[in-house]
This record gives C-alpha cells, sequence and structure tokens, in this order.
C-alpha cells in the first residue's frame, strides 16, 4: 500500500464518517465505545479498501463492514453491559420530562438485538428498501417484515 | 411521539471528527496491526504448544524407549496444528464485502465456525485414540490387543471429553451469539 493510497482513504473515510459515527452511536452507550468501535471499522475497512473495485455502491460496502463489525465487536467488548441497559433505560424514562424524545429512542433502540439494530438504523436514515435489501441481504419484502416487528418491538419498549 | 416520526429527520451520528484526527487514528491502528490478531488462536496455539512440550518431557521423564521417535511424531503433529490454526484463522476472518451482503458473510462464518466446532469433536478424540494405540503398540509388541483398544476407547473418550470442556470454554460464547445473529438473519 502506498501513502497515496492512504490518503485516498482518509479522504473517503472524512468524507464518509457519518456512517460510521451512526453504527457507533447506535451500537455504543458512551464516548470510549464509540471511540473504540470508531477505530475497530476503521481497521476493517482498511483492510478491505485495497480490493475495493467498485463492484458495490461505496457507501453500502461502508456500511455492510461497519455493520458486521458493530454486530461482531459487541460480543468481545461489551458483554458486561446487559445489566446496565435497564437501569439507564429506567432512569431515563423517570426523567422523561426533561429528556427529549431522541434520547428516549436512542435508549429503546439499545435494548433491541444487535440485527435489530441494524435495522432500525437503516431505516432511521430513510434507506430505500432496495439499499437495506443490498446491505442486509435479505429479500426487500422480508426487509419490510422484520421493520414492522422491530417497530412493533421498539413502540412497545418506549411505552 | 412515533417511530416513524424520526425517519431521516434524526442525526444519528452526534459527532463529526476533522480529516487530521482521522488520519491520526488511522496511523495509530494500522500500526498496531500485529495486536489485532486473533488472540483466540493464539491460545489454541499457545496451549497445543504447551500440550506438546508436556508429553515430550513425560516421554523422556518415564525414559520411554522409543522417545526420540515419539518425540517427532509430537513436534510433527504439532506443526501440523500450528498450519491448521493458522489457515482457521485466515478462514474465519475472511470477509468479502465487496460482494457479499451482511446476511452472507454472517452465514458462512457461522457455518465455517460450525464445521470447525464439529470437526474438533471428531477429530481430536480419533486422534488421541489412534495414538495411544500406536502408544501401546510403540511400547511392547507382545501386549494383549483388547487391552490396547480399551485404553484407546479410553483415550477417545477422554479426548472428547477435554475438547468439548475446551471448545466451550474458549468458543461456546462467540459460537452462540453467532448463532443467534445468524437466524437473526435467516429467519
Amino acid at each position: 500500500m502506498t501513502t497515496e493510497k492512504q490518503r485516498e482513504f482518509i479522504l473517503l473515510i472524512d468524507e464518509y464518517q457519518k456512517i460510521l459515527h451512526s453504527v457507533c452511536r447506535i451500537y455504543t452507550d458512551n464516548t470510549i465505545d464509540h471511540e473504540d468501535l470508531f477505530q475497530e471499522i476503521l481497521v476493517q475497512l482498511w483492510k478491505g479498501y485495497a480490493n475495493y473495485k467498485g463492484t458495490a455502491k461505496i457507501s453500502t460496502w461502508i456500511y455492510r463492514v461497519s455493520l458486521y463489525t458493530a454486530i461482531t465487536y459487541i460480543k468481545k467488548v461489551m458483554k458486561t453491559r446487559t445489566i446496565r441497559k435497564e437501569t439507564e433505560y429506567e432512569s431515563v424514562t423517570h426523567q422523561k420530562t426533561e429528556e427529549s424524545e431522541e434520547e428516549l429512542l436512542f435508549v429503546a433502540i439499545k435494548k433491541l438485538e444487535e440485527a435489530e439494530r441494524g435495522f432500525i438504523l437503516l431505516y432511521l436514515e430513510d434507506k430505500s428498501y432496495k439499499e437495506m435489501s443490498s446491505i442486509l441481504g435479505i429479500s426487500e419484502s422480508n426487509v419490510g417484515v422484520k421493520l414492522n416487528r422491530i417497530k412493533k418491538k421498539l413502540k412497545s419498549i418506549m411505552t | 411521539m412515533e417511530i416513524e416520526d424520526f425517519k431521516g429527520k434524526i442525526d444519528l451520528s452526534g459527532v463529526s471528527y476533522s480529516e487530521a484526527e482521522i488520519e491520526s487514528i488511522f496511523q495509530l491502528r494500522t500500526k498496531s496491526t500485529i495486536k489485532n490478531i486473533n488472540r483466540k488462536m493464539l491460545l489454541d496455539a499457545l496451549l497445543m504448544i504447551i500440550t506438546a512440550i508436556l508429553l515430550i518431557s513425560l516421554t523422556f521423564a518415564i525414559g520411554l524407549r522409543s522417545r526420540y521417535y515419539v518425540s517427532t511424531q509430537i513436534i510433527g503433529l504439532s506443526l501440523l496444528l500450528l498450519a491448521h490454526y493458522r489457515l482457521k484463522y485466515l478462514h474465519l476472518n475472511k470477509s468479502d464485502f465487496h460482494h457479499q451482503s451482511i446476511r452472507e458473510v454472517i452465514s458462512s462464518t457461522y457455518r465455517t465456525f460450525k464445521k470447525y466446532w464439529i470437526g474438533y469433536h471428531i477429530v481430536v478424540p480419533l486422534m488421541m485414540a489412534s495414538l495411544s494405540f500406536k502408544l501401546m503398540l510403540d511400547l511392547s509388541h507382545d501386549i494383549n490387543m483388547l487391552f490396547s483398544i480399551f485404553i484407546s476407547v479410553c483415550s477417545g473418550l477422554v479426548g472428547l471429553m477435554v475438547t468439548n470442556i475446551v471448545a466451550k470454554k474458549m468458543y461456546h460464547k462467540e459460537y452462540n451469539k453467532l448463532k443467534e445473529v445468524y437466524q437473526h438473519f435467516e429467519h
């Protein structure tokens, strides 16, 4: 790999960093974990960048690597966080008047399964069923079915 | 507020790094790539090396007549296993996100993981049984065949038990987690 290639890669990440941060925010609950996961995704993207031939849309490729890394990373680092998630949601719920609906949504999302969080992330980012299907690898109709199920689950957590 | 109301209107990213920050993160992480080598694989290899050293020491400690021959076999087997660990590491970490979706990568990783899981439970006991059988023959040529078979079967069972304990200790959580995610995508 040349330095030129590295430069190209850093510029690419700079342009698409929003995707990485969104994934990190959905899959982590503090700044340190956010930064750790960001770095991990960066490494995984760099590993795959050498072979990038433009067969998939660049954003699709970034979403795939980022979500996959987040889903598999969580099992290594965040297995001790299960108990904290429960208590956090309760404390945010008690402060409902002070906290924004957006924060409540984030806390509720973190109570979903890892795979479900990926679906809801793409949904909230207003991705089409076609794009979601390409990133996740399931049919468009199945995306709809799963999304409805996840939205219902999310609603029940939030109420 | 409904979940639909947040669609496309919420800023999920929260933060943004400068180009210089991204570059420093990148430099820091790529320089320490060696640290990213799968720890489980290293543990596997380490465990195997320790076992090999112990077995070789044992052959010398008990003054086995064919200790050089047996030790050479153990070293050969260890080298074979080391090559296997390297291949396994490469195999399990090979993901092609240019051509494959998340579901496809998860499915293939899960299937590979499962193959190794089952494979270990078959190969290790068989290997232990055959090695102990061979060792019995090496120790004495006029040994009772039925007794040799009995010892081999026992060794195989011990091998199965040890494999099960070690595999569960090292991979059970990962295996289950991968299975869970796999099922989410498949059903």
